[in-house]
């Protein structure tokens, strides 16, 4: 089964000074599929898109395309985009979309059509740090967007986006999921979650309690009908 | 799959941007405008100390050839850039790095550029972009200097830049390290500072012949006094180098989050022993050039080749303690002139025994014992001539007594009415507008109107 899969994660524990984290985490991702890491606070979903994309160290292995890719090489292949942060707060919104436009090798037209799709066009001359929580969360997404990696992850990608923007940007990703990328979304709102993934993973400290589509987690979870949120709560 | 290459179009991108976020710290403008009063300040007390002192000299003229420009002029008033390097500039390189792990934009440049070396060197140009839009204010002077008939020696006056830029070389390293190891730029702040005040007090401590003496050489502000003098020492230039190199080699290692701390340590741990074997390799470096115009660190160029002819091991007891003023005097004409020239030198102080009950002095106080190829000579003179005589008759190299300095001095007395309005209110405002200027920039990107077009 494994064999068919774009993204394997194998046996990935993370501790962070002495306390364990994750623990033993599996996941197998098709190409061209979205992946919602659904789990409370507190979960490990940050972490576990951290370590996939790299950025902190663990144990076990990242698999893309069936080789076992390094920590510092994934980068290559994964985009990973963090919630809560203000790049270059003091910077202007376009002179940050043109950096990162200049660092992926992106071309203008491109940009362009990102800044369309995401409404930024009204708020190009502000600073970033002048930005409302939604026009920034837009614009992380935008980021994300410019990436050409293959492999995107988002963390809270819907966190501070009203119900109209939330709707718009589950577009934009599925748009994105069509062109053949793969996404991995940290979602703490299982509705927003059931709305766009294929795949989910449910994580509940640090451990994974049931993966799969929502057929497959009814069934791991001994349910025969029941939405996500059910499954959730007779898995934990 | 992308090239693990960083191409000139993203090398470019990361400058610009380094460059608007130079553009938007307000450390950098704050450490600006301080300066411009700082500078003033010393500038014109220097000029105004160096006025009276020529005219109260003048027709002396052994002691008008004393009357250095760089000692009187220029040092003091670089003297107020080096506070700038040791108080403020660390905050302007702090917020550089620091506002990329503040705000998290690491973990995004961390994946868009991976190869750290690349970002800390470009965020190390532009840090020094900053320190020489800092030297502004110093230039200004100098030129203020040149314009009231003051004299240059520029080969001493670059010399003494030199020295600067190795020093802010060596405090941007030394920040990077203190960003990658911190997790807030205060903390960083506070490493910073601690090792720049540090250096400061280990050299104060030196000149005192404190507890704290033996390990003065750490104080790289000790270092960069020779260039006051207007020494170059080609071992100091690659110290400070290395030094910076190891910084900036343990902040990329640092800064790198995919690694734990056990493996941050071990990789730390590896580059000592290679920076320890390139230190002692520096430490082996032996090239000195007196770029001072009056030759105050050096003997005459002809008793220099002589002595460089001194190849076998030279040793030279001196009875008495390093802190007597005779000990300090013969360190300052003659010691330390000749270490620079005679590669084997070892000079011991024994300090005299102290007086007895009798009250009888140690019968070998103050005298100086030259032991050479086995052959020893003993005298009690500590000025140069006297002793260079002695190496002559112990060593049979030819060497003449010292002949006065053809130097002049440069004595001035000059008024400094402009200064007060160049440094307190022109420069000021040419950097305040500036920042205006900048800002509005920063918004009004061109970009934006391309975009709006299209």
């Amino acid at each position: 089964m494994a064999d068919a899969q774009f993204l394997i994660v194998r046996n990935l524990s993370c501790a962070i000074s002495r306390q364990t984290i994750l623990s033993d985490i599996q996941l197998f991702v098709p190409k061209g599929k979205i992946v919602s890491i659904i789990g409370p606070n507190g979960a490990g979903k940050t972490t576990l898109m951290e370590c996939i994309s790299g950025l902190l160290p663990h144990s076990g292995s990242v698999e893309i395309d069936g080789s076992s890719i390094a920590s510092d090489l994934r980068w290559q292949h994964i985009f990973y985009q963090p919630d809560q942060i203000l790049p270059y707060p003091d910077h202007g919104v376009y002179a940050t979309l043109s950096f990162f436009r200049s660092m992926f090798l992106v071309s203008q037209p491109r940009l362009n059509e990102i800044i369309e799709r995401l409404r930024l066009q009204n708020v190009l001359s502000k600073c970033v740090k002048e930005l409302s929580r939604g026009y920034q969360k837009r614009l992380l997404i935008a980021i994300a967007l410019i990436s050409k990696a293959p492999i995107l992850l988002l963390d809270e990608p819907f966190e501070g986006l009203d119900i109209k923007q939330t709707k718009e940007v589950v577009n934009i990703l599925l748009e994105e999921r069509e062109k053949g990328r793969t996404l991995l979304l940290s979602i703490h709102q299982i509705i927003d979650a059931q709305r766009i993934a294929d795949l989910f993973l449910l994580l509940s400290e640090g451990k994974v309690l049931g993966s799969g589509t929502l057929a497959q987690l009814q069934e791991q979870s001994g349910l025969q009908t029941g939405n996500l949120e059910d499954v959730f709560v007779a898995l934990t | 799959m992308k090239q693990n290459n960083v191409n000139a179009t993203m090398l470019k991108a990361l400058l610009f941007k380094e460059l608007r976020e130079l553009a938007a710290t307000r450390s950098f403008w704050a450490m600006l405008l301080v300066l411009c009063p700082l500078v003033g300040f010393s500038f014109m007390e220097a000029v105004l100390l160096y006025g009276h002192a020529g005219e109260s000299i003048l027709g002396d003229d052994i002691l008008m050839a004393r009357l250095s420009p760089l000692e009187g002029i220029v040092v003091p008033t670089f003297s107020a850039l080096y506070l700038s390097e040791v108080f403020l500039f660390p905050f302007v390189i702090i917020r550089i790095l620091g506002v990329e792990k503040q705000f998290g934009s690491m973990k995004l440049l961390l994946q868009i550029c991976p190869r750290i070396g690349i970002v800390l060197l470009v965020k190390g140009a532009v840090a020094m972009i900053a320190f020489f839009l800092s030297l502004i204010p110093a230039l200004c002077a100098l030129l203020i200097w040149h314009l009231l008939g003051g004299y240059l020696y520029l080969p001493e006056v670059a010399n003494l830049l030199l020295g600067h830029v190795l020093f802010a070389l060596f405090v941007i390293a030394i920040a990077f390290f203190a960003v990658s190891v911190t997790d807030s730029p205060q903390t960083a702040a506070i490493v910073t500072l601690s090792f720049t005040i540090s250096s400061w007090v280990l050299e104060f401590a030196g000149q005192n012949q404190s507890s704290l003496n033996g390990i003065s050489w750490l104080s790289v502000t000790k270092h960069l006094r020779l260039f006051e003098t207007g020494l170059f020492s080609l071992q100091t230039v690659f110290g400070f180098l290395l030094a910076s190199v190891f910084f900036t080699q343990l902040s990329a290692i640092w800064l790198k989050t995919h690694n734990d701390n056990f493996s941050k340590f071990k990789k730390s741990g590896l580059t000592f022993p290679i920076f320890s074997i390139a230190a002692l390799l520096v430490s082996q470096v032996f090239y000195f050039k007196d770029f001072s115009e009056n030759r105050i660190n050096s003997f005459n160029p002809k008793n220099e080749a002589e002595l460089r002819k001194i190849t076998k091991p030279l040793k030279i007891t001196i009875h008495l303690g390093p802190d007597d003023s005779l000990s300090v005097d013969f360190e300052q004409n003659f010691l330390s002139k000749l270490r620079r020239v005679v590669k084997d030198v070892t000079v011991i102080y024994v300090p005299p025994k102290e007086a007895g009950a009798g009250g009888q002095e140690d019968p070998k106080f103050g005298q100086i014992l030259y032991d050479y190829n086995g052959i020893q000579l003993q005298s009690h003179d500590v000025g140069a001539p006297r002793a260079l005589e002695t190496l002559h008759v112990l060593t049979g190299v030819s060497l003449e007594g010292e002949v006065a300095s053809p130097y002049p001095g440069h004595p001035l007395k000059t008024e400094t009415g402009i200064c007060h309005f160049v440094f307190y209110v022109f420069l000021p405002a040419v950097i305040l507008l500036s920042w205006l200027t900048s800002q509005r920039l920063m918004r009004k990107s061109k970009g934006v109107v391309i975009f709006a077009k299209e």
